[in-house]
């Protein structure tokens, strides 16, 4: 029971999000049910502030957070927080929105296009239990066993290899998510030349989104047109 | 009505406000709004347009929110079993609401900012209760949002494919572009995720001779 209720508070880090302290609310309400009882809120003052990080690995410096009010490590309990939040938003958008995310996204994509869209509910079941829950849950049990043991994880070769192959898987399944939907296309070269030499200028003088989708939509109708 | 809609709020809540499971990317909540909708397929190909446009997009942090969620939802409820010219006219439509549906998530925040300056450290730090009830404040917000915001835009995409008629050289033309809308995004993602990492990977290497 108490395992969910920090998962449930866990994932509910960025509920009330803001521009002036960020994640800081969902910190103390993840803090709160395990120094709830500690003193007069003394350390609610400590970990009030700007707090942001990546929020699938941000239990690590939450756990380390707890772990050092526990010892009585007070004084230590801002900058630590401090500086674990920041060094995890950078592993955590490394390894998670630039690799496990798209990773799974497009090999969803290829998948799907090239078997069934069953894929995508399998890509989203492997993140969410994976991910959103499992990955949530250990780093939060290992951030309650100290500051040493986060940075032990943060210096690891085993994470900064785990990150670069997932990057690597990622942009692999970039390019078969890339054929799939080539082939489902079909090879009508003229029109594929069109768009991607749309989609080309469009990526390297990086236009919004909608520019680029009027200037194919209005290529489109030339096509039709002639 | 009431499938996008709470579809559209449970998206608009994974999105960064509860879990960030994945549910809220375009592709799954398409796909799965497509499923409910009986054309999966449809579904998939929406999703997957979307996700190519939206490829740099980080849910926190950006300077233009857009909402793919909702606008996922919606579009893939709205191109179920329809012919190609009207999908290509409800994928435009869609993608163009993005940017405005995005407001509505600036708005939250905006509100969130008002309540958390409203009160004072110092009662954070007595009264434990607040800090629980700004949280179920925020997360009852993004629900709401979601599902408002996937609502009207599900109308207004669902108006437009029963009430549109195509013909000629526009329906052509929209037909093409359902099917070329996603390939036009392919070499952004080529930018984002292929190129990044092999200039990441030269990088690696030549640290490695130097050292």
């Amino acid at each position: 029971m108490a395992a969910l209720l920090d998962l449930l508070r866990l994932c509910a880090l960025q509920a009330s999000w803001n521009r002036r302290g960020m994640q800081e609310l969902g910190w103390l309400s993840v803090a709160e049910a395990h120094l709830g009882s500690l003193d007069d809120g003394a350390w609610r003052r400590r970990w009030l502030g700007f707090r942001n990080s990546n929020p699938y690995v941000a239990g690590l410096a939450l756990g380390a957070g707890i772990r050092a009010e526990r010892d009585g490590e007070t004084e230590r309990v801002p900058v630590l927080l401090d500086a674990l939040s920041r060094q995890l938003g950078a592993v955590g958008d490394a390894f998670i929105w630039m690799g496990v995310r798209p990773l799974l996204a497009f090999a969803a994509i290829a998948a799907g296009l090239w078997w069934s869209p069953r894929a995508v509910w399998i890509a989203w079941g492997i993140f969410a239990l994976c991910v959103a829950i499992g990955l949530r849950l250990w780093c939060f049990r290992r951030g309650l066993r100290g500051a040493e043991a986060v940075l032990d994880w943060i210096e690891s070769d085993r994470l900064h290899r785990a990150i670069a192959w997932t990057r690597t898987l990622a942009a692999v399944s970039v390019v078969a998510a890339a054929a799939a939907v080539l082939m489902q296309v079909g090879p009508r070269w003229g029109m594929l030349t069109i768009a991607l030499a749309l989609g080309g200028v469009s990526a390297w003088r990086r236009w919004p989104v909608e520019l680029c989708l009027l200037g194919l939509l209005g290529s489109c109708w030339l096509l039709a047109w002639t | 009505m009431i499938a996008p809609a709470l579809l559209s709020a449970l998206a608009g809540l994974d999105r960064t406000a509860f879990a960030q499971s994945f549910l809220a990317h375009p592709l799954v909540c398409a796909t799965i709004a497509g499923t409910i909708a009986g054309d999966p397929q449809a579904g998939l190909w929406t999703g997957l347009c979307l996700t190519v446009f939206s490829a740099e997009h980080i849910p926190v942090g950006e300077s233009r929110i857009r909402d793919w969620s909702s606008v996922a939802v919606a579009a893939a409820f709205a191109v179920a079993h329809r012919d190609e010219a009207t999908q290509g006219l409800v994928l435009v439509c869609a993608a163009l609401c993005a940017l405005p549906a995005g407001r509505a998530i600036r708005g939250v925040r905006a509100l969130m900012l008002r309540m958390r300056d409203a009160v004072d450290d110092e009662s954070l730090a007595r009264r434990p209760g607040l800090i629980l009830r700004m949280q179920l404040a925020g997360l009852s917000l993004h629900l709401l949002r979601g599902a408002l915001v996937g609502t009207l835009i599900y109308s207004l995409l669902r108006f437009l494919a029963s009430s549109v008629r195509l013909e000629g050289t526009l329906a052509e033309g929209l037909g093409l572009f359902w099917q070329l809308a996603a390939v036009a995004g392919l070499p952004v993602l080529f930018r984002v995720h292929v190129r990044a990492r092999l200039r990441g990977r030269l990088a690696e290497a030549r640290q490695w001779e130097r050292a």
